[in-house]
C-alpha cells in the first residue's frame, strides 16, 4: 500500500447500518454515481413497464384493457419519466461515474453540491410521481401543453405534483450542471488543455452549459403554470389577455435544447467507445468539438419545429425550417468522422461496441425521419402521428438508450471492479436490436396511414390493427432483452470476473488507476501531455498488448502500471468530509415542495429545514482529512 | 367510396422495400392513409414527401452500408497488426460539410417555396366554412349558407363540401387545443382558444374522407373523429337547400313520443334541430342525424342498439362526455331512437 491512511479514520468494521450511513453521507463522486446509476435504472425499468402496459391496450383495435384515464396517466408518465429521469440524467451519471478520472481529478469543484445534485433528484423524482399515489397523476402528456394543463381542464392533483416535481428537478440538473462545469474548467489535470480533453468530456461541458441556459425556462414556463392553477392568473388564457402560445414557445425552448442535453452524452460516449474499439484515435478531433458546439448553438433556435402546425404563418415556419435542416450538416460531420474512426481501425465485437455501432445506426435512422419534420408542408402530415413517436424513440431510445448501454458495459466495470458478462450482454444486444426496430419502425407506416399519437383506442376499420400488434410483440422482445440486462448487472456485481485496471486498453485516464479506484482516484496527478493521454503513455512504456488477451480483455492490473501506484509520490491528498447535510436540505425542499400543494404549515417546516441545513453547511468543515502518498 | 384508391397504392411499393410487403395490404385500406392524398393539398405534400423519403432512404442506405462494412471489414481477426493511426484529413471533413450540406439544400427549397405557396391568401371563390372544436366534437358552420334565420347552417362532426371548389376553412376550439386533421385532404391545422387559425385546400375527389383530433385534448381526444362528405357540386346544393328548409319530420307514433321526450327531458337545452323550438348550442347540431355514419363523433356507429347504449349512459360510452346520463327510463330510450332515426 503506497497511501498513508493514518490520519484517516476508519470503523473497525462495517456493519449493515454503518454501510447505509456511507452511502447517505457520502460525497465521493464514484458513490454518487452509483446511487445516480441505481435510481436512473429503476425508473428506466418502471417508466418501461409503463409503455409494455400501453402496448396491450394498443395491440388490438376496441381494447379495454386500460381505461381512457389510466392510459392518458401512463402515456404521460412514461414520457414524463424517460425524459427527465432517465434521459436528463444521463449526463450527471456518466459524470459522476467516470468525468473527474477521465481529467485527472481526484473529485469534483463542490463535493457536497454534488451530494445535494442526487438528494434532490432522487425527491424530485418521487415528487413528480406521487400522484400515482395521490387520486391520480398528471394526464396531459410530458410536454403538459397549457390551457389543457390549467384548471378549468386538469383539475387532478397529478398535475400539481408534476409540476413541483419539476420545479424541483430543475435545480437537481443546474446544481449538476453548475458543478461539473466549474470541475471541468479548473480541476482538469496539468497539460490537459481544452482541446486535449477527451470527447466525452466537452461533450458533457456544452450539454451542461445547454442546461444551465435551457431549464430556467422551463422553470419560468412550470411557475406561470402554478400561478394560473393555484393564485387565479390568466397566462395561457386568450380571453382574460394571455396567450395560448406563450406555454408551447417557452417549453420548446426549454425542450428543444433538451433534445440536445438528452443526445450529446451518448455522442460523447460514442466517440470514446468507438476510438477504444476500433484501436484508433478519433477521426477528426477539432471537426467532432466543433460540429457539437455548432448543433448546441443551433439547438436554441429551432424550437418552434415543433409548432409548425399551431398557425404562425410561412414566415416563422419558413424560419424555423431553416434553422432546423441546418442542424442535419453538423449531425452529418459526426456520424462521418464515427465512420472514419471505424475505417480501417481492428474493430473488436464486443458488448460496448456492438451497442456503439447500433447507436450510430439508429441515430442515423431517427435523424433522418426528423430531417422529413423539419419540412413544414411534410411536418403537417406527421405531426402528432405515430411517425414522430417513431422519430423521436429512434433518436432517444435508439440513439441514446443504447449509446448508454455501451456506457454502463464499457464504464460499469471500472466503479464495480467487475466485468458485466459478454454472453448475457450479447443476448441482451440482440434481443433488443431485434425488439427495438420490431417496435419502432413499423410506427413510421401508422404515422403514414394517419394514426395519431396519444389515442387510447383505434377502430378496426381504421386498419392499424396489424401493425399495432407487430409493435406490441416487438416491445415485449425488448422488454425480454432488458430482463436480460437487469439480471447481468446483479449478477455481475456478485460473480462478474475482476476487470483489472484497464479491461478494454483503453486511452483515457481513467483506465490508468486501480477498478473501482480509491477513494482520491489519482495518487499522483498525473501530467498530460497529449490526447489520448494514457494511451500515449502506454504506447511510450511499451505495455500497450497487441490484440487483446485471450479472453479479448487486454492487460490484466499486473500488467499496468497504472497512476494510483505511480512512482513519485510525496502529495497532499485533501479528502473530503461525507456529509448528512445535503440529504437533509434536499429533504427540506422536497418538504415544501409537497407543503405548497397540501399546506401552508409543510411549507413553513420545508423552508426552516431547508435553511437550517444551509447554516449548518456553511459552519461544518469540509475536509476530512489530508493524507500525503508516499514514495 | 375509394374508388381510385387502388390505383395510388402501388407507388406504396416504394416504401414496402423497406419493410414487409404484406403492411401494404393494411395500407390499402386505411381510411386515414396520408400516401392516398385526393385533395390539393395532401398531393402536394405527397410529392414532397416522396422526394424526402428517397433523399433518407438513399441517405441512410449508403450511410448503414458503409457502417456494416466498416465493422464486418475492419472486424479485428487475431494476429493482424495494429491499425495505423489516423487522426483526420482536412479533405475529408471539408467534404463531411459540404455532403449534408448539398442534401439539405436539394430538400430545403422544394419544403420552402411550398411552405409560401399554402400560405396564399384563399381564392376569392372558396366556400368559408368555419370550424369550431369542443371536447370531444366538431362543429361546422357554412358562413356562405344561412338559414331562414339568418344564421349560418351548421352540421356536427361531418362536414359537407363541394368537390372541386376551394374551401377556406377558418378554425377556432371553444375550450382546449384541438387539431383538425384528415389525412387524404390536407396536412393538419391546430384549432386554438381564441385565435383564428386557416387552412385552405380543394377536395379533388368525391367520396367520405375520414378526419381525427390529432392534438391531445383531454380524456377521450382518441373519441374525437370526424367525417368529410365531398359531394357533386348540385348534391351539395341540394343538400345546402334542404338544410335551410328543414323543419321538424311528421309526427306519428313513436316518433311523436320522442320529440315529446326531447323536449321534457330538455335535450332541446343543448341540441339544436334546425327549423324547430330546439335551439340549443352546448352539444352537437342534429338535423340530420338519421343520415350520419356514426354517433357522438364516431364513438359508436349509427345504429338503434348503439344509439338506444349512448343515450341510456352517455359518460359510459365516451368517458368525460358533457352529455349527461339523464336516466331514461327504457321507453324514452326508444321514443328517442324512433325520434333520432327520423330525422333525415
Amino acid at each position: 500500500m503506497a497511501v498513508s491512511t493514518g490520519a484517516v479514520r476508519r470503523p473497525a468494521e462495517a456493519t449493515f447500518w454503518s454501510t447505509v450511513w456511507e452511502w447517505l453521507t457520502t460525497v465521493d463522486h464514484k458513490r454518487i454515481g452509483i446511487l445516480y446509476f441505481w435510481t436512473v435504472i429503476v425508473w428506466f425499468l418502471l417508466a418501461g413497464a409503463q409503455a409494455l402496459l400501453m402496448r396491450l391496450q394498443l395491440a388490438r383495435p376496441d381494447a379495454q384493457v386500460l381505461t381512457p384515464a389510466v392510459y392518458n396517466q401512463l402515456y404521460t408518465m412514461h414520457g414524463t419519466a424517460m425524459v427527465f429521469l432517465v434521459g436528463t440524467p444521463v449526463a450527471s451519471v456518466f459524470a459522476n461515474m467516470v468525468l473527474p478520472m477521465m481529467i485527472g481529478a481526484r473529485d469534483v469543484a463542490f463535493p457536497r453540491l454534488n451530494a445535494l445534485s442526487y438528494w434532490i433528484f432522487l425527491f424530485g423524482g418521487l415528487l413528480l410521481n406521487a400522484g400515482w399515489l395521490a387520486g391520480g397523476a398528471f394526464d396531459v402528456g410530458w410536454t403538459g401543453y397549457a390551457n389543457m394543463s390549467t384548471r378549468p381542464f386538469t383539475e387532478g392533483i397529478g398535475a400539481n405534483f408534476w409540476v413541483m416535481g419539476l420545479i424541483v428537478l430543475g435545480f437537481s440538473s443546474m446544481a449538476s450542471a453548475l458543478n461539473f462545469l466549474v470541475t471541468i474548467i479548473n480541476m482538469r489535470a496539468p497539460g490537459m488543455t481544452l482541446m486535449r480533453m477527451p470527447l466525452f468530456v466537452w461533450a458533457l461541458a456544452i450539454v451542461f452549459i445547454l442546461v444551465l441556459f435551457a431549464f430556467p425556462v422551463l422553470t419560468v414556463a412550470l411557475i406561470f403554470l402554478w400561478f394560473d392553477r393555484f393564485y387565479g392568473t390568466r397566462f395561457f388564457d386568450v380571453s382574460a389577455g394571455g396567450n395560448i402560445f406563450l406555454w408551447q414557445h417557452l417549453f420548446w425552448i426549454f425542450g428543444h435544447p433538451e433534445v440536445y442535453i438528452l443526445i450529446l452524452p451518448a455522442f460523447g460516449i460514442l466517440s470514446e467507445v468507438i476510438p477504444t474499439f476500433s484501436r484508433k484515435p478519433i477521426f477528426g478531433y477539432t471537426t467532432m468539438v466543433l460540429a457539437m458546439v455548432a448543433i448546441a448553438f443551433l439547438g436554441f433556435s429551432v424550437w418552434a419545429h415543433h409548432m409548425f402546425t399551431v398557425g404562425m404563418g410561412p414566415v416563422g415556419n419558413f424560419a424555423f425550417s431553416l434553422s432546423t435542416m441546418l442542424i442535419a450538416i453538423p449531425t452529418g460531420v459526426k456520424v462521418f468522422n464515427w465512420l472514419a474512426t471505424m475505417w480501417g481501425g481492428r474493430i473488436r465485437w464486443q458488448t460496448p461496441m456492438l451497442f456503439a455501432g447500433n447507436a450510430v445506426l439508429l441515430f442515423v435512422v431517427g435523424g433522418l425521419s426528423g430531417m422529413m419534420h423539419a419540412s413544414p408542408p411534410i411536418d403537417a402530415q406527421q405531426h402528432d402521428s405515430y411517425f414522430v413517436v417513431a422519430h423521436f424513440h429512434y433518436v432517444l431510445f435508439g440513439g441514446l438508450v443504447m449509446a448508454v448501454f455501451a456506457g454502463i458495459y464499457y464504464w460499469l466495470p471500472k466503479l464495480t471492479g467487475r466485468l458485466l458478462d459478454e454472453g448475457l450482454g450479447k443476448v441482451h444486444f440482440w434481443l433488443t436490436f431485434v425488439g427495438f426496430n420490431l417496435t419502432f419502425f413499423p410506427m413510421h407506416f401508422l404515422g403514414a396511414l394517419g394514426m395519431p399519437r396519444r389515442i387510447y383506442t383505434y377502430p378496426a376499420e381504421a386498419g392499424w390493427g396489424t401493425l399495432n400488434l407487430l409493435i406490441t410483440i416487438g416491445a415485449f422482445i425488448t422488454a425480454v432483452g432488458t430482463l436480460f440486462f437487469a439480471y447481468n448487472l446483479f449478477r455481475s456485481l456478485q460473480k462478474g470476473q475482476p476487470a483489472g485496471n484497464d479491461p478494454w486498453d483503453g486511452r483515457t485516464l481513467e483506465w490508468s488507476i486501480p477498478s473501482p479506484p480509491p477513494e482520491y482516484n489519482f495518487e499522483k496527478i498525473p501530467v498530460v501531455h497529449s490526447r489520448d493521454a494514457w494511451w500515449e503513455e502506454k504506447r511510450q512504456r511499451r505495455i500497450a498488448p497487441v490484440g487483446g488477451g485471450s479472453n479479448g480483455h487486454g492487460p490484466t492490473p499486473t500488467h499496468a502500471q497504472g497512476h494510483a501506484h505511480g512512482t513519485s509520490g510525496g502529495e497532499e491528498i485533501h479528502l473530503p468530509k461525507p456529509s448528512i447535510i445535503p440529504l437533509i436540505l434536499a429533504l427540506g425542499l422536497a418538504v415544501a415542495g409537497l407543503g405548497t400543494i397540501y399546506s401552508r404549515a409543510l411549507i413553513a417546516l420545508g423552508l426552516a429545514i431547508t435553511v437550517g441545513a444551509i447554516v449548518a453547511w456553511v459552519l461544518e468543515p469540509p475536509i476530512r482529512g489530508v493524507i500525503r502518498s508516499k514514495e | 367510396m375509394f374508388s381510385r384508391l387502388p390505383l395510388r397504392c402501388p407507388r406504396l411499393v416504394g416504401v414496402g422495400l423497406f419493410l414487409v410487403i404484406p403492411l401494404l395490404l393494411t395500407a390499402c385500406t386505411a381510411p386515414q392513409n396520408t400516401f392516398a392524398g385526393q385533395g390539393d393539398q395532401a398531393r402536394t405534400i405527397l410529392g414532397l414527401y416522396w422526394l424526402l423519403i428517397g433523399a433518407a432512404a438513399f441517405v441512410g442506405v449508403v450511410v448503414i452500408a458503409m457502417l456494416l462494412y466498416a465493422f464486418f471489414r475492419f472486424r479485428h481477426r487475431p494476429g493482424a497488426g495494429e491499425p495505423q493511426e489516423v487522426h483526420g484529413n482536412t479533405r475529408l471533413e471539408i467534404a463531411w460539410f459540404l455532403i449534408p450540406t448539398i442534401i439539405v439544400l436539394i430538400v430545403a427549397i422544394p419544403s420552402w417555396r411550398t411552405i409560401f405557396r399554402f400560405g396564399q391568401a384563399p381564392p376569392p371563390n372558396a366556400l368559408q366554412v368555419q370550424v369550431v372544436a369542443h371536447q370531444w366534437w366538431w362543429e361546422f358552420r357554412y358562413l356562405n349558407h344561412r338559414g331562414p334565420d339568418g344564421n349560418p347552417i351548421v352540421s356536427g362532426n361531418e362536414l359537407y363540401l363541394p368537390v372541386g371548389q376551394p374551401v377556406a376553412l377558418t378554425l377556432v376550439s371553444s375550450d382546449v387545443i384541438h387539431s383538425f386533421w384528415v389525412p387524404r385532404l390536407a396536412g393538419k391545422m391546430d384549432a386554438n382558444p381564441g385565435v383564428t387559425t386557416r387552412l385552405t385546400f380543394t377536395p379533388h375527389e368525391t367520396g367520405t374522407f375520414y378526419g381525427q383530433c390529432a392534438e391531445f385534448c383531454g380524456l377521450s381526444h382518441a373519441l374525437m373523429r370526424f367525417r368529410v362528405k365531398v359531394l357533386p357540386a348540385e348534391e351539395f346544393q341540394q343538400w345546402v337547400q334542404r338544410r335551410q328548409a328543414h323543419t321538424l319530420p311528421p309526427l306519428v307514433g313513436d316518433v311523436q313520443r320522442g320529440w315529446e321526450v326531447f323536449q321534457a327531458r330538455g335535450c332541446n337545452a343543448c341540441h339544436t334541430i334546425d327549423g324547430t323550438s330546439a335551439r340549443g348550442i352546448i352539444g352537437p347540431n342534429l338535423t340530420g342525424m338519421a343520415s350520419r355514419d356514426g354517433i357522438a363523433a364516431m364513438a359508436l356507429p349509427n345504429t338503434p342498439e348503439a344509439m338506444a347504449r349512448w343515450l341510456r349512459n352517455p359518460p359510459a360510452v365516451k368517458a368525460g362526455a358533457k352529455m349527461p346520463n339523464l336516466n331514461l327510463t327504457d321507453e324514452e330510450i326508444s321514443a328517442l331512437v324512433a325520434f333520432m332515426a327520423a330525422l333525415k
